[in-house]
């Protein structure tokens, strides 16, 4: 019975020292939004033991005193945990792909490079390449020029390339449906955080050709990012 | 004279940028290449500053199953096991180390689909040894390619 009662006020011991040590040193100097709300989640839960266990935990006023100044100060925490990051959405409109004939049946490509600036893409001055967390591709959109279609072209695949990552697929269309004018590659679920870490990139589009041709084709791109960057 | 001697500047500017380009030993990786087996047929381009082959020319377009262009059908993507074998860029992100040597590059099998390290060595202006791995380099497979040679326009 003593050793059954010495266990359970043990572990709520514990518990109360994860609290008063654990939470307030990482957590507020450890700036992920996900551990501290962690933390947060793991304070109340040791609040709400000590409301129903008194003797073990909060015996005193000054204890009871500090649970409730951790308390804030983790409301506080999380408050400015909201605004650790933003998302922005950043779209490169009128990208250029031609492709220069003589053109051979197969994939022929275009390449359009891109110099990113992120100051402008984020809306924070100086920002860096750290503050982009995530980069995901939602939307794609090509289109053919006036009185054209996509009729010589069989399936493209869009990429993106980089000095220092490897290329990567970023949408891919196939089959093309018959005399289509505009067409919308289905976005693969790639992490891009990396490309747009390096500043410059290249988009390149891959388009499959029927039969050889000799004129040259071009058609306009439109790309939506969705960027989740830190303040 | 100004006139003159600004022309000159920018003739000799012009004419030592395009030896320069010329002369960069990363490019000479740049053409369309044969496999030992005779196969198929990659060019090799530049994209930015790297390296990327494509097939080109497959000895038989055809798969003798459905009689139509054969399709990468054993790429581990699904969306793309109906894209033509012809044309997938089979070499990708390769970079010029120096000593006739490009590296950090993958290369793609079509047969099974797999992808593998690669390290690229020039032998000679027409020769490579290209060299497919998983880890490190010691253990895999070499083989050697040959430059296709353009004939000249009559």
């Amino acid at each position: 019975m003593i050793k059954c009662v010495f266990r359970v006020r043990f572990k709520k011991e514990a518990i109360g020292l994860h609290t008063f040590v654990w939470f307030p040193t990482t957590g507020l100097l450890n700036s992920s939004c996900i551990t501290t709300v962690f933390h947060f989640s793991f304070f109340i839960f040791t609040l709400l033991q000590a409301s129903h266990f008194p003797l073990t935990f909060g015996k005193t006023r000054n204890m009871k005193k500090i649970s409730f100044l951790l308390f804030a100060a983790s409301i506080l925490l999380f408050g400015a945990c909201k605004n650790d990051t933003k998302k922005i959405t950043y779209t490169l409109d009128n990208l250029q792909f031609n492709l220069e004939g003589p053109l051979f049946e197969g994939p022929n490509t275009a390449q359009v490079p891109i110099q990113l600036d992120l100051a402008k893409i984020t809306g924070i001055p100086q920002a860096t390449a750290n503050q982009i967390k995530s980069v995901k591709l939602v939307s794609c959109e090509i289109n053919a020029p006036e009185g054209q279609n996509f009729n010589p072209v069989s399936n493209v695949v869009l990429q993106l390339a980089a000095d220092k990552v490897d290329m990567t697929e970023i949408a891919l269309l196939n089959p093309i449906p018959q005399s289509s004018k505009s067409i919308a590659p289905q976005p693969k679920a790639n992490e891009l955080s990396t490309f747009f870490q390096q500043g410059n990139i290249i988009v390149l589009l891959d388009a499959t050709l029927l039969a050889d041709q000799e004129e040259s084709l071009s058609y306009t791109g439109k790309l939506s990012f969705e960027l989740e960057v830190t303040n | 004279m100004r006139r003159f001697l600004l022309a000159t500047f920018v003739f000799l500017a012009s004419f030592l940028l395009t030896a320069k380009s010329l002369n960069d030993p990363a490019d000479r990786l740049l053409g369309v290449w044969e496999p030992s087996n005779g196969r198929a047929r990659v060019k090799i381009e530049k994209i930015g500053t790297k390296y990327y082959g494509k097939i080109v020319w497959l000895k038989e377009p055809t798969d003798p199953e459905t009689g139509k262009p054969k399709l990468d059908k054993n790429n581990p993507d699904e969306s793309l096991r109906n894209a033509p074998l012809k044309g997938y860029r089979m070499l990708k992100d390769f970079t010029y180390k120096g000593d006739d040597e490009w590296t950090e590059g993958t290369i793609y099998d079509p047969n099974n689909g797999s992808t593998y390290s690669c390290i690229i060595k020039m032998k000679d202006a027409n020769t490579l040894e290209i060299r497919g791995y998983i880890g490190i380099a010691t253990f895999g497979r070499t083989d050697v390619w040959k430059r296709l040679q353009v004939p000249a326009k009559p």
